[in-house]
């Protein structure tokens, strides 16, 4: 647009907003004089100014409320742990890589925009206490940041052939089976919580999201008092969606929906029915998804340790005969997805024969 | 009182004085305090304090005037040079945390699913950023005005000071290029 139009634009916008509400549209096709796109210009500017709820109202600083954690630069120290890097970040905060000083032991630092520790010893003891080789471990509490096991791994996504998507949901349930037990349920199951790494599935964040609900919470709800939703609605049972208390059955259902993602590479939920499971669908695959979906909790497994005994079933019974997977395409499948692992392990591999060769050698 | 506040006082006189010169050397050394000042309000923002460009500003001219007689009245220039570096702050961190959002390395640690808000709200940002450069070369004084208000946090009188036009002048001009650069980010230009 050139210098004269832009002018003209001004004038006349400037002209038509301070005038009476009433009298906008006549003043604004007198002004055109019959200029259709001039008209077009002036009053998409005006649509503009006139609706509320502007963005450049507020500070741009809040907008940027989120980057709230980037506090922490390479180096900087919190208690005995010194930062290294930044590896990611969520809801609740920035995820470091960092030093334990004392243990000279690397570790995982989960920073909280609301110092919540204070109010959640309870909780981070029984957390801390899980100690399970498919839980990633809480090492220590600061005033509001988690000190966790570093991990090296990738979030479990399907699709994946079935051999192994059951292999990895018979470690998880594992996992929810003896947190079970302690009375600690996960309650925020989904894949970005889920690593694989090369000693399998880690569980990550186990119960931290009973930490964002907050104990004080009587109503037992899964609502913090803004009301926003804690976890991730379409992996959440629909009694956490509903309000009401999540148990093991809750993470029996995240479960399902995570191990229909696992298989199919696709969400499942209450809408969407179990349909799709392609070829290495089964009757009995189906009934365990199906069962694990259930709406009402009381018709679901009710223990993790069930849901683990029919896979294994299903397991025997399908996977080892030979025609169930195609083994060099699986194979090549697990290479693309875990080559860095892979790469790792063996260079590992190498790098101890090496030293073993040398140690040979020199002793 | 560090060295480079000395340092950024003697400049401000120096460029008061008409050496542009001093400029190029003051620019950096109020972006570094600047953004410094912006991380620690960060922090505290932790704790439920909104981050506010003006009252880091404000804090910044009142340790340097603490430091000296305040013999560079222009209050409104240095302001204005704030302004322009806090906007290039705010999308600078916008825009690390958005390519970060994007993707890092292929080995993460554990990445709750990042909140909706958050992700547009640095994409809208970055989003003023860009569309305020369009609106520079459409209209510069208007685009000025933005800089001044929004990322510097100035009043209408304030920015009237630094760009030596009546208040009224100011608030007409506000008032478009707001509706303007809505206009542009919603990708619905007319005629342009």
């Amino acid at each position: 647009m050139d210098r004269e139009r832009w002018l003209k634009v001004e004038t006349i916008f400037n002209r038509v907003i301070d005038a009476d509400e009433s009298h906008r549209k006549s003043l604004l096709n007198e002004f055109c004089l019959g200029d259709e796109s001039l008209r077009l210009e002036v009053e998409s500017l005006l649509a503009q100014a006139n609706a509320s709820g502007g963005l450049l109202d507020h500070p741009p600083g809040a907008l940027l409320a989120e980057s709230a954690t980037v506090g922490l630069e390479q180096g900087a120290r919190l208690g005995p742990y010194q930062i290294e890097s930044l590896i990611g970040q969520g809801g609740m905060g920035m995820v470091y890589r960092a030093l334990d000083t004392r243990l000279d032991r690397t570790v995982a630092i989960k920073t909280s925009s609301a110092s919540f520790i204070h109010r959640f010893e309870r909780e981070t003891r029984a957390i801390a206490a899980l100690n399970h080789p498919h839980i990633c471990q809480l090492y220590d509490v600061g005033p509001d940041y988690l000190v966790m096991e570093y991990i090296e791994g990738t979030p479990l996504e399907g699709p994946l052939p079935l051999e192994e998507a059951l292999q990895y949901a018979d470690q998880i349930c594992d996992a929810l089976e003896s947190a079970h037990l302690k009375g600690i349920v996960h309650r925020d199951l989904k894949p970005s919580n889920i690593l694989l790494s090369i000693y399998g599935i880690k569980l990550l964040d186990f119960g931290l999201a009973q930490m964002k609900a907050g104990p004080e919470d009587t109503t037992g709800s899964d609502l913090t008092a803004s009301g926003a939703l804690m976890g991730t609605p379409r992996y959440m049972a629909p009694e956490q969606l509903n309000g009401t208390r999540a148990d093991a059955r809750s993470d029996i259902y995240s479960f399902g929906c995570l191990l229909h993602q696992v298989l199919t590479g696709k969400q499942a939920g209450p809408l969407t029915a179990v349909a799709d499971l392609g070829p290495q669908g089964s009757p009995e695959l189906r009934r365990i998804l199906v069962k694990c979906l259930q709406e009402d909790p009381e018709l679901r497994y009710q223990h993790a340790s069930e849901v683990r005994a029919d896979l294994l079933r299903l397991k025997r019974n399908t996977v080892s005969t030979p025609a169930a997977t195609t083994p060099h395409s699986g194979a090549r499948g697990v290479f693309a997805r875990h080559w860095k692992l892979i790469v790792s392990a063996v260079a590992l591999l190498i790098g101890s024969a090496v030293a073993g060769y040398f140690y040979y050698h020199f002793h | 009182m560090s060295e480079s506040d000395g340092e950024i006082t003697q400049l401000l006189q120096a460029w008061r004085g008409g050496d542009e010169r001093a400029l190029d050397k003051l620019t950096p050394q109020v972006y570094r305090e600047l953004h410094q000042a912006a991380r620690r309000a960060m922090i505290r923002e932790r704790e439920g304090h909104t981050l506010q460009p003006t009252a880091l500003i404000n804090e910044l001219y009142l340790r340097l005037s603490d430091l000296r007689p305040v013999d560079w009245q222009n209050r409104a220039h240095f302001f204005a040079l704030c302004a322009r570096q806090m906007r290039r702050i705010l999308t600078d961190m916008a825009r690390t945390h958005h390519s970060d959002k994007r993707g890092g390395g292929a080995f993460v640690v554990p990445l709750d699913e990042a909140p909706e808000v958050g992700f547009t709200a640095h994409a809208e940002v970055i989003a003023i950023d860009d569309a305020l450069k369009a609106l520079a070369l459409l209209d510069e004084r208007k685009s000025k005005v933005v800089e001044l208000r929004f990322f510097g946090g100035l009043s209408v009188e304030e920015t009237a000071q630094v760009l030596e036009v009546s208040p009224e002048t100011v608030a007409r001009d506000w008032r478009l290029a707001k509706a303007w650069l809505l206009r542009e980010m919603s990708g619905e230009a007319h005629g342009s």
